[in-house]
């Protein structure tokens, strides 16, 4: 702490922020370190060390993080919405090399000539990925909002526990985007060819044990086991729904696609 | 306020922010409403009312609220840097918009078809290709001339950077209001302000420029060394962009052609 007032609103101050308009009471002269760190690293590209603390709060222990930030601890949380997009952004990044990779070391794999709907679909899925992706936060925070009504929690903070539990999802798909590298290492593409199970079945783990973590106080084992196991069945129902409907949608509802 | 104690680290509070951890003292429970704006508008989009504020304190005193922000006054103001992308990408958009109007509508102004260059035409398709790379490069040399020019505040390079960040935040909206304007060329009975806007933004951007040099360091000169200055100010700034636009076009005549 160096000024004993506020240099934005004159209010007296005496610890780390102001009172009266929030900002910072040891902001000093701009210099050209403040100026990287602040002004262009924090404030155009966003990244500040709230990203690193929510990422391993996500992926550790995602639902005491969401259920610490519902309940008002949330100066320290990266916005979780807003690290989703950065998270989607690096996995398509990563998964592209890997194509533009597989592509220079295997040369081009000649696909099975498709009919148009399926090109349409594939089309579709790699174009509104994020936005597909985006829309299973809302279900989720749907399914447990009606599942788990003890807690007595409304939409809203559903949808962050939902935010939160997807973003150690994407940070698991990225980390097994970033293992499938090993795709390109002689005698250890085993591995490559396990993560195609190990990663589905890493995320569908992580995503039950944290709602069991979750609300596991308001109810009794058997009917938590019960409520976990219908958000289990509930879930993949409306994947497959989803699925069907985008299938109709670009078959024009005749479900016939080669 | 609602509670005496932050909800965040539990130090005692009394005004509207913790001035142990810089929480906001007012933090509710999360509602649909707050979701919505808090969580996805300010969070994914980065709108807030700081945007409103300094698109305003740029356009009309550039100068006094750079100077303001470079003192400490820093809060009310978003980031003018990201700012300055955000516009880019508007101007981006309307461009776009505005060239395929071009082929759907009648143009209600004569095309001056008589001065055809290739490398120019060729360098301003490069140059609108770069156009955020070649904005932000701006900054830091102009922030130079500045650095150079007008320095009896004894300010650092840093702090002169953020003096132009505001001008061109500026400079951008005036460019904004231009692509606008380009949209009359499709009404017949006000197609004349098209050309009007040939003269318009060099007007504005001078004016805005003076304006924005004056209330940054007009009270520091007299008035005879400041005209001075800022004459030497004015012509570096043209002879640089002649100079960029020189070199890009003997690049590409050379090594690209």
């Amino acid at each position: 702490m160096e000024n004993r007032f506020c240099l934005n609103c004159d209010f007296i101050v005496d610890n780390k922020f102001c009172p009266n308009c929030g900002q910072k009471t040891d902001t000093h002269r701009i210099t050209a370190k403040h100026f990287l760190f602040h002004d262009l690293l924090h404030g155009v590209w966003h990244i500040e060390k709230g990203i690193l603390f929510t990422i391993k709060q996500a992926f550790i222990r995602p639902g005491t993080a969401a259920l610490e930030y519902i309940s008002g601890k949330r100066i320290k949380y990266y916005n979780v919405f807003y690290l989703l997009l950065l998270v989607i952004g690096f996995t398509i990044l990563v998964s592209s090399t890997y194509d533009k990779l597989s592509h220079h070391y295997y040369g081009t794999i000649i696909l099975p000539k498709e009919d148009q709907s399926g090109q349409l679909f594939d089309q579709f899925l790699s174009n509104y990925s994020k936005l597909i992706i985006y829309s299973f936060v809302p279900l989720f925070a749907l399914n447990s909002f009606l599942l788990f009504r003890r807690k007595k929690l409304n939409f809203s903070e559903n949808l962050i526990i939902a935010g939160m539990i997807f973003l150690g999802v994407m940070t698991i798909i990225l980390m097994g985007e970033i293992l499938y590298f090993t795709d390109f290492l002689k005698y250890n593409n085993l591995f490559s060819q396990a993560l195609d199970y190990l990663t589905p079945f890493t995320i569908s783990i992580y995503v039950l044990i944290n709602y069991y973590k979750i609300f596991k106080n308001e109810y009794k084992t058997s009917g938590i086991v019960f409520r976990i196991l219908l958000f289990a069945i509930m879930m993949s129902f409306e994947i497959l729904f989803l699925g069907l409907f985008l299938i109709g949608y670009f078959t024009g509802w005749t479900f016939n696609m080669k | 306020m609602e509670t005496h104690v932050c909800l965040n680290c539990k130090s005692p509070i009394e005004g509207k922010f913790c001035s142990n951890c810089g929480q906001k003292t007012d933090t509710h429970r999360i509602t649909l409403k707050h979701f919505l704006f808090h969580d996805i508008v300010h969070g994914v989009w980065h709108l807030d009312k700081g945007i409103l504020f300094t698109l305003k304190q740029a356009s009309i005193r550039p100068g006094k609220a750079a100077l303001d922000y470079i003192a400490g006054k820093r809060v009310g103001y978003y980031n003018i840097f990201y700012l300055i992308l955000i516009l880019i990408g508007l101007g981006i958009f309307i461009d776009s918009i505005y060239m395929s109007s071009l082929g759907k509508y009648v143009s209600f102004v004569e095309p001056d078809t008589d001065k055809y260059d290739e490398a120019a035409e060729k360098s301003y398709e490069i140059i609108s290709t770069y156009i955020k790379f070649f904005l932000l490069l701006s900054i830091p040399a102009y922030a130079l001339n500045s650095y150079i020019l007008f320095n009896k505040k004894r300010l650092l390079y840093s702090e002169h950077l953020i003096i132009f960040g505001m001008f061109l935040t500026g400079f951008i909206i005036i460019f904004l209001l231009e692509s606008f304007l380009m949209f009359a060329e499709f009404i017949e009975s006000i197609a004349f302000l098209r050309s009007f806007s040939f003269y318009l933004t060099p007007t504005l951007s001078l004016i805005y420029i003076l304006n924005g040099l004056y209330g940054a360091f007009g009270k520091d000169y007299s008035k005879a060394s400041f005209a001075f200055r800022t004459l030497l100010y004015i012509t570096l700034f043209v002879a640089e962009i002649k100079l960029a636009s020189f070199a890009v076009q003997y690049y590409l005549k050379h090594y690209y052609l």
